[in-house]
Parts: structure tokens; C-alpha cells; sequence
């Protein structure tokens, strides 16, 4: 790999359209790793021909929300038993309190070094980007404005507690990607 | 028979994985579906004996002192055998969790998940004193003195409240069985409580 990094963990944390997933992936380019992502996971498990995996295709589908308790566990999961010794890159991950809670026990508890970046973006960048990009409906005014107040009553908090862990690099989100990009880098090689 | 979903509790020394045992084999032999028993202890203790990961060594270190496992480490046990072996047909035996309140969330989440909304609890009542001479006759190498009396206190403080969690829970049947009795005589009021035969 190019570059190298003391952390085993790092994590991209910002409000929708603010670049989590552009830069997740310049990162995994750079330095190797695994991209964590609940998505993928959902996914995967819905492909799945066991009980386990229809009934997750059954939640993804019906457009529920998936269990706690499942998100929980797949973190667990891959930060005790598959990535061990690898580095992980986690794009949205700790959506809720509890869960960046429980993502720093975990790290606290095997002894490994994480870091988080917050991309900071106002509320106006954010409807602007959206509504230039209208990727899919999640970009439309109404889902924008669902997941805004969502990252305000919650994500915010998850960052809060990252930030009185001392694990929080604020990123200036307004900066064009490749300014992100090596902001994000010099944290990570200093 | 209807799926069944239990979960026992009791005392280290309850005799709770020698039932859950007991209880497998005649329901396998009786209903021929799958019977899924998890128990979380005998788990950790398979992971402290292969020691092939720093988890696996973390465990190992604390097994023996009577420290109980992070919260975290306990749903992962529990959450990678339900996805990998539940399906609705078979039966599930639980021991080892929900251990404390806190645990019980994520638990019933999973069984809300699993549509397993009905739940037995066999609550093995065995006092403190019969406790202490099984589990210091049983000569198992986690069963130190010291480590004996800090499950014991974890109990009373930290489990019985799950208890009582259970007792005013829909859809549960909290069942009160004498854990001093044989293993035989404990095994027939399960099979009772439980309207198997």
C-alpha cells in the first residue's frame, strides 16, 4: 500500500451528501483495509438462501429499519473475530449514541487505536448538494430533511461522545474532495 | 408441539447446563426438529482453550477470576448462533444471558426479530449454601473461592432483577422449580412445567 497508518480504525462521520463515502474509499485506496458498512452487510445477508437471510430480505425490502441488535452484533463481529489485525474503514457507522458507545468499548477493550473524522457541512450545503446530485430518493427535499433532523437528534450526540474521547478531527467538509482528501491523510500518516 | 423458546436461570451450580441437556435430548427425541442450546459459558470457555486470538487470550485471562465478559462479547455469542442455526421450527434453550437488565434489550429485540414473542423461564432456586458445596465438589478450574462468591454476588444483584423482568413480561411463563433436588427430579419438574409429556 501506498501509505500507512498508526490507527486501526477509522471512521468518516458527517451528515448526508457531506463526502463520508468518497472519501472512505480514497482512504481504503491509500492505505488498504476493509470498508465496514452496514449497507453492504444488509445486503450480503439478504442474498443469503437461510432463515436468517429471508428475514433480513424481508426488513430490506419492506424499507424497515434493521434491528439493533444486528447492527450490533455485525460491528462486534468484525472488529473481535474477522479484522483482528486489519484495518477498518467505517462509513456511518454509530448513527446512534448507544452504538458509539459501544464502538468505543469495543476498541477500548482490544486495545485498538481509532480515529474519527467529522465532515462538517452546513444544513444549506447539504440540501444544495443533494438536490445537485439527486442520486436516488433518498436525495429528494422530504428524505433530506428526514435524515438532517436525524443526524441533529442523534448522530450529533454520537459525535459528542467521540469528541469527549478525544477522537474527534473536525474536517472543514466545504473543502473541495481532494483538500479533504489530504487533510484526512496527514492525520493518519502524522 | 409448539416451537419453544427457554431460557433458564439460576445460581452458578444450579445444575442449569446438565438440565439444559437433559431437556435437548428428549425433546429431540420426542419432536425430531432441531433444538438450538446456547449457552454463552461453555462457549467462552471454548474460546479461552483455543487462545488463537488476542479476544481469545483476553478471555482466558478473566475466565478464571469470576469477572464476568463485557456485555458485548456475550451478544456476539448469542447473535452468531442464532443467525447461523435458528430457523422457526426449532426449539431454542438459552443459558448464560440475559445475565443482567442491560442485556435484556438486544435480546428481545433479536427474539422480536426471530418471532419468538413466547418464552418459558426455568428459574433453578438453589440457596447460596448448596451452591458453594457443589461448585467447590465440581473441582472445575474457574471455580476458585473468590470466584465463586463474586458469581454469587453477581447473582444476587445483578440477575435476580432479570427475574423480575420476566415475571411481568407478556407471553411469559416464569416457572419457580427447587433446584436441591436430584438431577432426575429436577429434569421431571421441567418436563412438567414445560407440558412436554
Amino acid at each position: 500500500m501506498e501509505f500507512k497508518t498508526k490507527y486501526k480504525s477509522v471512521v468518516l462521520m458527517g451528515k448526508i451528501a457531506s463526502g463520508k463515502g468518497t472519501q472512505a474509499h480514497a482512504v481504503l485506496d491509500a492505505f488498504g483495509g476493509h470498508l465496514y458498512s452496514n449497507g453492504n452487510n444488509t445486503r450480503a445477508a439478504a442474498a443469503e438462501p437461510t432463515n436468517f437471510g429471508h428475514k433480513v430480505k424481508e426488513a430490506y425490502e419492506g424499507g424497515w429499519l434493521m434491528p439493533e441488535w444486528l447492527a450490533s452484533y455485525w460491528m462486534t463481529h468484525a472488529l473481535v473475530s474477522l479484522y483482528e489485525h486489519e484495518l477498518v474503514v467505517f462509513e456511518a457507522v454509530a448513527k446512534k449514541p448507544d452504538e458509539a458507545e459501544l464502538f468505543h468499548q469495543i476498541h477500548d477493550w482490544l486495545g485498538r487505536d481509532y480515529i474519527v473524522f467529522n465532515l462538517d457541512i452546513s444544513d444549506d450545503e447539504v440540501r444544495r448538494r443533494s438536490e445537485a446530485r439527486s442520486r436516488d430518493v433518498v436525495d429528494g427535499q422530504k428524505s433530506v430533511k428526514k435524515r438532517l433532523d436525524e443526524y441533529h437528534t442523534h448522530t450529533a450526540k454520537s459525535v459528542d461522545f467521540f469528541r469527549s474521547q478525544n477522537k474527534v478531527i473536525d474536517v472543514d467538509g466545504a473543502l473541495t474532495p481532494e483538500e479533504v482528501r489530504t487533510f484526512i491523510f496527514s492525520h493518519l500518516t502524522a | 408441539m409448539d416451537t419453544r423458546t427457554v431460557i433458564f436461570i439460576g445460581p452458578q451450580g444450579s445444575g442449569k447446563g446438565t438440565q439444559i441437556e437433559k431437556l435437548k435430548t428428549i425433546l429431540e427425541d420426542r419432536d425430531r426438529r432441531r433444538v438450538v442450546d446456547i449457552q454463552t459459558g461453555r462457549r467462552f470457555r471454548s474460546l479461552a482453550a483455543k487462545q488463537e486470538t488476542f479476544a481469545e487470550d483476553k478471555i482466558a485471562e478473566t475466565l478464571d477470576t469470576g469477572i464476568l465478559q463485557p456485555d458485548f462479547l456475550v451478544s456476539v455469542l448469542w447473535g452468531q448462533a442464532m443467525v447461523d442455526q435458528l430457523d422457526p421450527k426449532s426449539h431454542l434453550l438459552v443459558d448464560g444471558f440475559p445475565r443482567t437488565v442491560g442485556q435484556i434489550p438486544d435480546l428481545e429485540d433479536a427474539f422480536n426479530f426471530f418471532d419468538r414473542g413466547q418464552v418459558d423461564i426455568i428459574n433453578l432456586e438453589t440457596p447460596e449454601t448448596v451452591v458453594r458445596e457443589r461448585m467447590s465438589s465440581r473441582a472445575r478450574k474457574d471455580d476458585t473461592t473468590e470466584s465463586i462468591e463474586e458469581r454469587l454476588r453477581w447473582y444476587r444483584e445483578e440477575t435476580v432483577p432479570v427475574l423480575d423482568y420476566y415475571r411481568s413480561r407478556p407471553n411469559t411463563k416464569v416457572h419457580d422449580l427447587d433446584g436441591t433436588d436430584t438431577i432426575d427430579g429436577v429434569h421431571a419438574q421441567i418436563v412438567k412445567a414445560l407440558a412436554i409429556e
